[in-house]
């Protein structure tokens, strides 16, 4: 374990933050995880506990530490990469002892290699911890079959997020060498991931229409339609005109089921979810090594200064 | 403005990031509170629109989007004074510059006022623009009540006074740290501490009453609410949880129907009510202020005392 000692030496602040917020956040899901079956069994009686009435975020009634899990790994995930990797490079070139670490290391992509491998592993371990608290979390809330539920936010899916993101902000710090700057500019950085791997999915996996089970099952609904009593698919305004006649038709009373149009919705159903997973972890792992193969190149180019 | 110039020319990164921010979201904020101020135009008109009548005027239309930029403000209030403060010092000391410039200032207090002054102003400036667009946003959002202490602390006079007790504790930490990056992560443990703090306090700032008319309700904006109870008819007060099993108990007794409202328990708010909003605010502007000052003076203190190295 010298290296992880070596590393922790070398990124004191970056590894001791990062450890403490995703340990930190990891306890706090472990304890949610293992605390919400009594605490619904104690919400299930007559005259419950004053918070059971409130209680929405999880059907449980810790809907304030749950919240703040919930918004600490969606920052964490992108934060703890940010001061994780941004740092490796400028603080060597900001330094000035990238002039003297490059040459001694022998070549720059060993140093690299050596710095940026031991600090990967660090981040993955403890993204990873965090990953499995959120995914025993949402396995406890949901139940086993948890389909789409929470993804990006749990798991193998949060770790390729944390991991394309820590490899992103190696290269951005070497690409920029200065450490507030490559700050500011990782989270922008990190908006933008975001926002990109929300809508990149369901890489290419055809969507189908779903049963009715299916879609109270953490499905990904990617479209919804209408389907009119004689089965042919019709737009939401041809649905309204047909329910508004059937009520006004049946008024005071309920029309029969049978002649309203019914909610048709297309997506991928929960139980493909490790096919969605696999693509995206592929593409994921693919940028990653893209964005290692820039750090590489740009620590092999630039100046040490 | 060779100040301004000067100022921008040593922290460009921070003071770039920081107009970007605040104004960028100044804009949003601003753009967001005449669009919604444009629907209510029709209102008296054959067409006029729902907003018009009802208190959420723009829950189904502009939630979303006014949800997120008052997120985003609320997060830049603090992330750009610690984004401006702490570097001041902590850029010297890292790059060993302070062990030139303090002397060469020929005063360290000198040096620093020459310092935190420019980017105080700057970041005044650009922080009390998104302050005022935070106000307009807000007002805009709840046309038809006095908003009072809703969103308190995330906009106008109250927004400023926090922000500008986070640059003067930023400055401390960084002297006080001296490396950037530590600064930066203790800065944002101290923002969250700052956060909660002020948001614990304010309650305090004034004593709690029995809130009248339509003060009582349980949601919307105007008054602070601290408290719930209910009232029997005999005049006891109980506990808000011990009133709402009284309530279940006396609709099951009933058989589901309404019961006799004289057997009802009536529900009590206290709080602050919205018209004593601005002896609130003066009360903890004097507060944050009188901080803010502290923590000025300990960085002075420190930037006196410590190494330059």
């Amino acid at each position: 374990m010298t290296w992880a000692r070596l590393a922790f030496r070398l990124q004191r602040s970056s590894v001791g933050s990062a450890a403490l917020v995703s340990l930190g956040l990891a306890a706090l899901g472990a304890w949610l995880a293992l605390s919400l079956p009594s605490m619904l069994a104690r919400c299930d009686v007559p005259n419950p506990v004053d918070q059971c009435g409130t209680v929405y975020l999880f059907g449980s009634p810790m809907g304030d530490p749950a919240l703040l899990f919930n918004l600490g790994i969606g920052v964490a995930m992108y934060a703890v990469p940010i001061v994780l990797g941004v740092p490796l490079v400028t603080s060597e070139v900001e330094r000035r002892t990238a002039m003297i670490a490059w040459p001694l290391a022998g070549s720059r992509l060993k140093w690299l290699a050596w710095r940026g491998g031991s600090v990967l592993v660090i981040g993955l371990v403890l993204t990873g911890v965090m990953a499995l608290a959120a995914e025993a979390l949402v396995r406890a809330n949901v139940g086993s079959d948890i389909g789409f539920a929470s993804h990006g936010a749990r798991g193998i899916s949060l770790l390729t997020r944390a991991a394309l993101m820590l490899v992103v902000a190696v290269a951005l710090g070497a690409v920029i060498g200065r450490l507030l700057p490559s700050l500011l500019v990782g989270i922008a950085l990190a908006a933008g991931i975001s926002i990109v791997v929300q809508a990149l999915p369901p890489y290419g996996v055809e969507p189908s229409e779903l049963t009715a089970a299916e879609a109270i099952r953490y499905p990904m609904t990617t479209g919804h339609a209408y389907r009119a009593p004689d089965g042919t698919l019709i737009s939401e305004d041809e649905a309204n005109a047909i329910s508004i006649a059937a009520y006004a038709e049946y008024s005071p009373e309920f029309p029969p089921d049978s002649i309203l149009p019914t909610d048709v919705s297309y997506g991928i159903a929960g139980s493909r979810y490790h096919e969605v997973l696999a693509r995206e972890s592929a593409v994921l792992i693919g940028a990653t090594v893209v964005a290692g193969g820039v750090a590489a190149f740009v620590v092999s180019r630039r100046r040490p200064e | 403005m060779t100040w301004a110039r000067l100022a921008f020319k040593l922290q460009p990164s921070s003071i770039g990031f920081a107009a970007f921010v605040c104004l960028g979201l100044a804009a949003v904020a601003l753009w967001l509170a005449a669009d919604m101020r444009s629907v209510l135009e029709a209102c008296g008109t054959p067409d006029e629109p729902n907003a018009c009548q009802v208190m959420y005027a723009f829950q189904d239309t502009h939630m979303n989007a006014v949800f997120l930029t008052q997120t985003g403000i609320g997060l830049a209030m603090y992330g750009i004074p610690l984004v401006l403060g702490v570097p001041i010092l902590t850029r010297e000391i890292e790059h060993k510059t302070a062990m030139i410039a303090w002397p060469l200032a020929g005063s360290r207090l000198k040096w620093l006022a020459w310092r935190v002054l420019p980017v105080l102003v700057v970041g005044l400036a650009v922080i009390g623009v998104m302050a005022f667009a935070a106000d307009q946003l807000a007002q805009a959002y709840f046309p038809h009540n006095e908003i009072a202490f809703d969103r308190h602390g995330s906009r106008g006079i109250s927004l400023v006074t926090r922000s500008t007790l986070m640059l003067a504790a930023a400055v401390l930490l960084g002297a006080v740290i001296g490396k950037l990056l530590p600064g930066l992560l203790i800065g944002i443990a101290l923002a969250v501490g700052i956060s909660t703090a002020m948001d614990a306090a304010l309650p305090h700032w004034a004593s709690s009453t029995e809130l009248t008319g339509a003060e009582t309700e349980i949601y919307g904006p105007g008054p602070l609410r601290t408290g719930a109870q209910y009232r029997l008819a005999d005049g006891r007060l109980i506990s808000a949880q011990e009133g709402e099993i009284l309530v279940q108990e006396l609709y099951e007794e009933n058989g589901g129907e309404e019961p006799d409202p004289a057997l009802m328990p009536q529900q009590v708010m206290y709080g602050i009510a919205a018209d004593r909003y601005g002896e609130v605010l003066i009360r903890e502007s004097a507060a944050i202020v009188a901080v803010t000052v502290l923590a000025s003076a300990l960085a002075v203190a420190v930037v006196q005392r410590r190494r330059p190295e």
